[in-house]
């Protein structure tokens, strides 16, 4: 059987009503009966004529074609669909246009690509990346006999078909779960399912609270599950083979990524796409491998909304309250594991001003013991309020210098630190992030070995930056798409099991909030629920 | 309820909107007194501790007139118009406006405190 055409199979109700619009990429591409099915029309092109919305049914293909039953996408289309025109469009295909009342119909049903099925929304995809950029595809007919027909929804009382009832989705559903107890258990079989956070996990890897992201996610479904995504394993495998010789996971070939390994990442992507809650299973993860990882949820917050006090020593601004804060995250987090770890930097911690205390009397410095671990450093810093930032900036010193374990740097928000902080804009007097001391800190890329992963946020009003930001090196800026057809249908599948919305989605549904969404899971995650 | 400068503030308030109820104080200096004790917009009266509280009395003592101290600035400069005879120390006797406004109406503000001035003369 020849390989089928690229045929972009699917007519869709044109915005101007009435008029549909079948496109395919190339007119000219020879295909066999036995692959395509028609949508049912009539000889008038009218179901019913009454101008209700209902989806097509399909049929056998027919029987009858000249030669040798093989034609043109061109000429098959236009035999099978009488009443309508056929005319080139925009040079790069043709399309069948006419008027119908209110319809729409699909023409392709599952197919297998290179040997894999693929689900209906999948094959949606395919069919819309053949239209539009694939010259030659692959798709197959999941059967090629013509005796078969193949249903792609279910029926209504009407006869015509409506909503999906391929029963591997029961098989789908059954598989939502997986069953690993962390993510460093995760295969690659567990792609497209959804991983459940238990509340010893959260407390224990999460001490330092949970991205904006995760937290929505948890109340919208009220469950501590999210979706496992290829591109986030990925990013680990990245990781992994920083440290280690073999990736993570072991990926299919078409999901490995080939580009070199590097040790500083910058995920970026559109609005909704999911950079925070990768983050949030990224800081998870490493610290289920053993890593030691500092995370900072949002570093926007490094920015707002406590004391701030110029150091004229330093020449810096210091933020006393803030430093406790991410001290004692990382203490929640990592208490165990800093007591083995040594300081290697012994000098005395300097003290600067506390939060809503009077200066120090005396020494302005604490000086660490002999054999100081991270914990007294830390501990040092949590015990005097003038020495919190002391004990951050002196704690970023020591992480670059950590060789018994990976060290992960996980920053959240990072493009609110090459703005202005919102401290003294009141005044007059504008401080700039970088004029922060723990900002400053924290802020390169550049000069340290440790790994460092940082996610821009562009929910909040940072704007657009230059392409090139001072301490980031060149092409560490990691892509995060927004989810494809398959994951939000999977993301809907979810929702629905957590009775987020009320009946579950029909794959009209599924196909016409993925477009009205664009794949943005916040907003898929909202309008869910008018479903 | 907070007592600075002879003005109790309101707890539950931001910093500067609270500091604005001091007599002397508006909005600009309350936000510059704020930016000198390193205290964001959005902390609250409720939340500064004793030190904070000290420090702000004394950016406020040190750098601006507030209070009785600027009511008795005010008394004096008035005083000093009336004794020196000028058309506006004649305004402050009498007890009308002295800025060029009308009085064939309005003043009303201005006569208020007429009657005052006349008793105490009396």
């Amino acid at each position: 059987m020849a390989a089928a055409a690229a045929v972009a199979a699917t007519i869709r109700r044109s915005s101007r009503g009435g008029v549909f619009r079948l496109r395919t990429r190339n007119p000219n591409k020879k295909i066999s009966s036995s692959l395509l099915q028609t949508p049912n029309f009539d000889e008038h092109g009218d179901q019913g004529g009454d101008g209700r919305a209902r989806t097509a049914t399909t049929c056998a293909p027919p029987a009858a074609l000249p030669g040798d039953g093989i034609m043109t996408a061109a000429g098959w289309f236009g035999s099978q669909l009488s009443g309508f025109r056929v005319s080139q469009s925009h040079g790069c295909g043709w399309s069948l246009a006419g008027n119908l009342p209110a319809c729409e119909a699909v023409v392709s049903g599952p197919f297998f690509v290179d040997g894999r099925k693929m689900s209906a929304m999948a094959s949606m995809e395919e069919r819309v990346v053949a239209a539009g950029e694939e010259e030659d595809g692959h798709l197959e007919r999941e059967d090629s006999s013509s005796d078969k027909q193949q249903q792609l929804l279910p029926e209504t009382e009407d006869g015509v078909q409506i909503g999906k009832s391929n029963s591997d989705d029961h098989q789908e559903i059954k598989s939502l779960f997986t069953p690993a107890q962390s993510l460093s258990q995760v295969t690659a079989d567990d792609v497209l399912k959804y991983f459940t956070f238990s509340e010893d996990v959260l407390m224990q890897h999460f001490g330092e609270g949970l991205p904006r992201g995760l937290r929505k996610e948890f109340e919208a479904s009220n469950q501590k599950s999210v979706l496992i995504r290829t591109r986030m394993m990925q990013l680990c495998n990245l990781l992994h083979s920083c440290v280690a010789d073999e990736p993570a996971f072991d990926l299919p070939p078409e999901d490995a990524i080939s580009t070199r390994p590097r040790r500083k990442y910058i995920l970026d992507g559109p609005v909704g796409s999911g950079k925070s809650v990768a983050l949030g299973m990224l800081v998870h993860w490493a610290r289920a491998m053993g890593w030691l990882v500092f995370y900072i949820p949002s570093a926007k917050e490094w920015t707002q909304g406590s004391f701030y006090y110029r150091n004229e020593e330093t020449g810096l601004v210091d933020t006393p309250v803030t430093a406790h804060t991410a001290l004692e995250g990382f203490l929640k987090s990592h208490s165990e594991l800093l007591n083995t770890l040594p300081c290697h930097i012994l000098d005395p911690i300097p003290l600067g001003e506390g939060a809503g205390v009077p200066r120090a009397r005396g020494l302005q410095q604490i000086s660490l013991p002999e054999r100081a671990t991270l914990k007294h450093l830390v501990e040092n810093g949590l015990s005097m309020s003038h020495a919190g930032v002391g004990a951050v900036v002196r704690l970023r010193q020591e992480l670059s210098l950590v060789k018994e374990v990976p060290v992960l740097i996980a920053i959240d928000d990072y493009n609110s630190w090459f703005v202005f902080s919102q401290y003294g804009v009141r005044a007059g007097k504008p401080i700039h992030a970088e004029k922060l001391a723990m900002v400053k800190a924290f802020q390169s890329m550049e000069g340290t070995t440790e790994m460092m992963v940082t996610a821009f946020c562009h929910s909040n009003a940072v704007g657009k930056l230059p392409m090139q930001l001072p301490g980031v090196p060149k092409g560490v800026r990691f892509d995060y798409p927004r989810y494809s057809p398959v994951e939000a249908s999977t993301a809907l599948q979810y929702y629905h099991r957590c009775k987020v919305t009320s009946k579950e989605p029909t794959e009209d549904e599924l196909i016409r909030l993925y477009y009205l969404t664009n794949g943005n899971g916040n907003e898929l995650r909202t309008l869910c629920r008018f479903l | 309820m907070s007592y600075i400068l002879g003005t109790n503030l309101v707890l539950n308030e931001q910093v500067k909107i609270a500091l604005t109820q001091i007599f002397g104080i508006g909005l600009k200096k309350a936000i510059q007194v704020g930016d000198q004790s390193g205290l964001n917009d959005n902390i609250k009266v409720n939340k500064l501790t004793k030190y904070q509280i000290d420090q702000i009395i004394k950016i406020i003592s040190q750098n601006y007139l507030v209070d009785s101290e600027l009511e008795r600035v005010i008394q004096r400069d008035i005083k000093q118009l009336m004794s020196i005879g000028c058309y506006r120390g004649f305004r402050h006797n009498a007890g009308l406006p002295l800025r060029g406004q009308r009085t064939h109406t309005n003043a009303k503000t201005c006569r208020k405190f007429r009657n005052v001035l006349i008793n105490q003369r009396s």
